[in-house]
């Protein structure tokens, strides 16, 4: 065999290995190049900072009511840096600020656990169904199917009113309902993957089953995942935001955005002229959900660039 | 379908105790109906009907046939990825016996190649993740650092460098990932490998380099394999012995040069003088003999003989009787009823072929 042989790597160079290129190096290459994506994460970054340390600068906290401005607000307690309160306080004399701080954290927490769950529950859920298949897929998916046939909002409204209003209760609640769509998600994913031949090479080899969802399956579907999970984080914050705005979500003195937002909304309609109380928590809703959407938006021209 | 006193007495020729026994190996796979009733029953898709054979340590059993002729399937049975029915005797044991995890244990003596070279490896591990993987999957005390050695062992006794490890499939060519795919396939020293037209997908040039490497491979380490791949010129090459399918049946079996020099079954003569001949005068004078129609679906196959359908000698008991594996020579057998007579166009086609390698 005197032929030489091209696809066989000469033996002279050092045996230091080097470092691979991994599809997620490529991806966080493409996601920095596209340059809204990375104004919209940093966006995130300084809202984040801003819900978890912004209570570091607050003169006032989020709870204590400033008599002297109470009801007068409107004409005395507008955003000053002079008298600490930056973004002015509400109609009852409390800081705005500390109250945005809180309500933003509140926010991303509801938006991050949320997505969380699912992330946990909903990619293991659908790729355990979707791996398995036959009868198993099919009971487990018309578990999902029923689930989501009730309307969460009516029922998340009534747990609510029935075991009291409790932050608990409300991440339960947005725990219940968020993974389900994820499990549909990654079950159509494991579908695909589960066929290519990669995966036959692993059972081919002996590898447990277990091990191939984890090790062969999981990592796969991991870039549709984020990106879904980053799309969820807004609509979870929406969601708790509506059940706030009805008033059934957090209870005082916690507030969230949402429930900011409707005490200024309720306070310029009854002829209030704070504005402020509205523009503060409804700015930094609109600015959060706006970076979730795009830095998701990134993610998915990055992670699935056949897409484009 | 299958004569098995047929089988058996070819099987006794051969020497040694068979690493593989083959017996009457049946798969089918369900195909429902479209917009049926889901209790209606589905249609039988007999992907595999009844094949035997035997294989002795160290040998090299070749698999030929068109697309859809049920090699792959062949494979994935004997490996274990698709149900079937029929006896498996490895190493003497009744793979079909085992518990799921006996069976899981047992796969570490027979290994794959895969037909698609870089979809056959996981995009998300490294080569060296990857190649160990079996190591890691039947062997979990092994240290990481023993690992790594026997993955740069192999990595070089494959043709790859050893401080590529830690890069990922889609940074290498075909050639590359295939080489890959035999590293992990050999790391736990398989008594059978398995390679599933292991060339098909690659470049000419590139074919040569991994026959060559699996020639080297199985002088070395003495591995048995099935190679299979729908070129009998590729197969010829590294084979002992061939084995030609047309849908899901065996048509003839025996040693390489006995199939290439004097095959005995219409269909196998037709494959033959479709080989090309590196002699442009004597690929000029022979007959092209073409075969008509397309493969029948294996959803419906012909009655009796599955070939009637296009052989040029096909009489109306083809049709009737399936015919059994006759045996037509030593260690030569053949699934027709004609095999005596001559086969009209391609009576010479083996003769063409040795003729040009005599001149060579």
């Amino acid at each position: 065999m005197a032929v030489t042989d091209p696809t066989a790597t000469p033996l002279a160079a050092p045996a230091r290995p080097d470092k691979g290129r991994s599809l997620w190096t490529d991806a966080r290459r493409r996601f920095f190049r596209n340059k809204a994506a990375v104004v919209a994460l940093v966006v995130l970054v300084l809202i984040a900072l801003f819900a978890f340390f912004g209570g570091l600068v607050a003169r006032y906290d989020r709870e204590t009511v400033d008599f002297t401005l109470m009801g007068v607000n409107a004409r005395n307690g507008g955003p000053s840096l002079a008298t600490g309160h930056y973004f002015g306080v509400d109609d009852s004399g409390r800081d705005l600020y500390a109250r945005t701080v809180q309500g933003t954290r509140l926010s991303l927490m509801i938006g991050l656990v949320g997505s969380l769950v699912a992330v946990l529950v909903g990619t293991l859920y659908g790729a355990i169904s979707g791996y398995i298949g036959g009868r198993t897929d099919g009971v487990m998916m018309r578990i999902v199917d029923i689930l989501l046939s009730i309307p969460f909002m009516f029922v998340l409204i009534l747990m609510l009113v029935m075991f009291g209003r409790s932050l608990l209760m409300l991440f339960i609640g947005i725990g219940l309902t968020s993974w389900l769509g994820m499990a549909r998600i990654a079950r159509g994913q494991t579908l695909s993957i589960k066929n290519k031949e990669f995966v036959e090479a692993a059972i081919a080899t002996g590898v447990k089953r277990s091990a191939i969802i984890l090790r062969h399956v999981v990592p796969n579907l991991l870039g549709v995942v984020i990106v879904y999970a980053t799309l969820l984080i807004p609509d979870m914050i929406i969601y708790e935001s509506f059940i706030s705005f009805l008033g059934l979500g957090v209870q005082e003195p916690n507030t969230s955005l949402g429930a900011l937002i409707s005490q200024g909304a309720r306070q310029i309609l009854s002829g209030g002229e704070a504005a402020w109380q509205l523009w503060f928590p409804l700015g930094f809703f609109v600015a959060t959900l706006f970076a979730f959407y795009f830095v998701g938006d990134g993610l998915r021209d990055a992670l699935d660039p056949k897409d484009r | 379908m299958t004569d098995a006193s047929v089988i058996d007495r070819s099987a006794a020729r051969v020497a040694g105790a068979p690493i593989l026994q083959v017996d009457d190996l049946r798969v089918t796979f369900d195909v429902p109906l479209r917009g049926a009733w889901p209790w209606t029953p589905p249609r039988k898709l007999h992907a595999v009907g009844g094949i035997s054979f035997d294989l002795r340590p160290g040998e090299v059993l070749g698999v030929v046939g068109e697309s859809g002729s049920g090699k792959s399937t062949l494979a994935r049975a004997i490996v274990g990825t698709v149900p079937s029915t029929g006896r498996i005797r490895f190493d003497g044991q009744d793979l079909g016996r085992l518990s799921p995890e006996e069976r899981r244990a047992r796969r570490r003596d027979i290994q794959m190649i895969f037909q698609d070279p870089l979809a056959a490896l996981n995009p998300r591990m490294t080569v060296g993740d990857i190649i160990a993987e079996p190591l890691r999957t039947h062997f979990p005390q092994t240290s990481r650092a023993e690992a790594r050695t026997r993955v740069s062992e192999l990595m070089e006794r494959v043709g790859l460098l050893p401080n590529l490890q830690n890069r990922y499939p889609h940074e290498f060519s075909g050639g590359q990932c295939q080489r890959i795919g035999i590293a992990r396939a050999l790391i736990l020293r398989p008594k059978l490998l398995i390679c599933d037209e292991p060339v098909s997908a690659l470049d000419v040039s590139v074919q040569a380099q991994v026959v060559n490497l699996l020639r080297e491979l199985r002088r070395e380490l003495g591995i048995a394999m099935i190679f299979i791949a729908h070129d009998l010129s590729v197969v010829r090459h590294i084979s002992d012995r061939i084995l030609v399918m047309y849908l899901g049946r065996l048509m003839e079996m025996a040693e390489a040069r006995q199939v290439v020099e004097q095959p005995k079954h219409p269909y196998t003569q037709f494959l033959i003088s479709s080989v090309p001949i590196p002699d442009p005068a004597l690929e000029k004078a022979r007959p092209r003999p073409v075969l008509e129609g397309d493969l029948p679906s294996p959803l419906s196959p012909p009655s009796g003989c599955v070939f009637r359908t296009r052989c040029p000698k096909a009489k109306p008991r083809c049709a009737e009787v399936p015919p059994p594996p006759y045996d037509v020579g030593p260690g030569h057998v053949a699934t027709c009823h004609y095999w005596q007579e001559p086969t009209p166009m391609v009576a010479d086609a083996g003769a063409v072929i040795v003729e040009s390698e005599a001149q060579a």
